[in-house]
């Protein structure tokens, strides 16, 4: 009897996903609002993405303005052929900043959707007061910590 | 002759083309009635349904007892086994994921999240004769879950 292994070379490496831009339309109402944004990842790294996890999550308000609309912000990432996992969360979101460091997911796994085409992000944030003529944006920052396997 | 085969063939195309389009906006169209606000029996909450992405997502946008009396707070995810999201408010929850409509009044493939317990389960809901939708949670055989009647608020 004859046995054949294979030992797959892994190889970590960082992805980096900057500049996504969210748009929250107003009329807000108070209560849990939505913005996505969405990107097509594309690895350089050759070998089959075998693990990926969020290593950080970084949202930017633009200059002179600040997230204090917000009392907390939940980060979830889904594909239209991949189930929605959330990834993320800042509560409570601290007074006076203008850029938010969220806490992420550790267990996560994203291979899957990184794998399957068009990303988005769906970020949800309670504001505690109606905002009827109101509409905010801002950026985000985004860094994987992933692993291909050749 | 070739003429008025071409024409014809042509037309047939037209015609196949425009009923699968009327079809799949009436398809929309029925998937869509899951958009709004629900309130599942307990009374303790209301879900507000949208659509992400062609899937079906449903967050509870208000809570009977939005305070936990333990902590005077704001309720938590607390009992979420990913122990760095439990930071997670309950208002504004996702607890409705993923669903696709599968035709007949049945939205499929999604997950019902029971923040009381922390337990994830499958889920299928059901759109019945008088608009209400049964949702059916269960683990592995969807025979052996437990079914609650939403009605619609809005």
């Amino acid at each position: 009897m004859v046995l054949l292994s294979s030992c797959g070379q892994e190889t970590d490496s960082k992805y980096p996903v900057n500049d996504q831009s969210f748009v929250m339309e107003g009329p807000l109402f108070q209560g849990p609002n939505t913005a996505q944004a969405s990107f097509t990842p594309a690895m350089n790294a050759e070998g089959e993405l075998t693990s990926a996890t969020l290593a950080s999550a970084v949202l930017k308000a633009p200059e002179g303005q600040n997230f204090d609309a917000f009392s907390d912000v939940v980060l979830q990432l889904v594909t239209s052929s991949s189930d929605m996992i959330q990834v993320g969360v800042l509560n409570p979101v601290p007074k006076g900043q203008s850029s938010l460091t969220l806490q992420v997911s550790n267990e996560a796994d994203l291979s899957e959707l990184l794998s399957s085409g068009e990303c988005v992000w769906v970020i949800d944030a309670n504001i505690p007061v109606d905002m009827m003529d109101t509409t905010i944006t801002f950026s985000g920052d985004f860094m994987f910590d992933v692993t291909h396997t050749k | 002759m070739m003429k008025s085969i071409f024409l014809t063939f042509s037309l047939a195309i037209l015609t196949v083309g425009v009923a699968f389009g009327q079809d799949k906006k009436a398809d929309q169209k029925e998937a869509d009635r899951l958009i709004g606000v629900w309130a599942p029996s307990n009374g303790r909450a209301l879900v507000k349904v949208q659509n992400i992405a062609g899937k079906y997502y449903g967050r509870i946008v208000k809570l009977k007892e939005p305070i936990d009396p333990e902590t005077g707070e704001p309720k938590l995810d607390k009992n979420n086994p990913d122990e760095s999201l439990r930071d997670t408010p309950l208002l504004g929850y996702r607890m409705l994921k993923d669903f696709v409509y599968a035709g007949d009044d049945e939205w499929t493939e999604g997950t019902i999240y029971d923040p009381l317990s922390g337990s994830l389960y499958s889920c299928t809901i059901k759109m019945k004769k008088d608009g209400s939708l049964d949702i059916r949670g269960y683990i592995g055989v969807k025979a052996l879950g437990r079914t609650d009647v939403w009605t619609r608020v809005k």
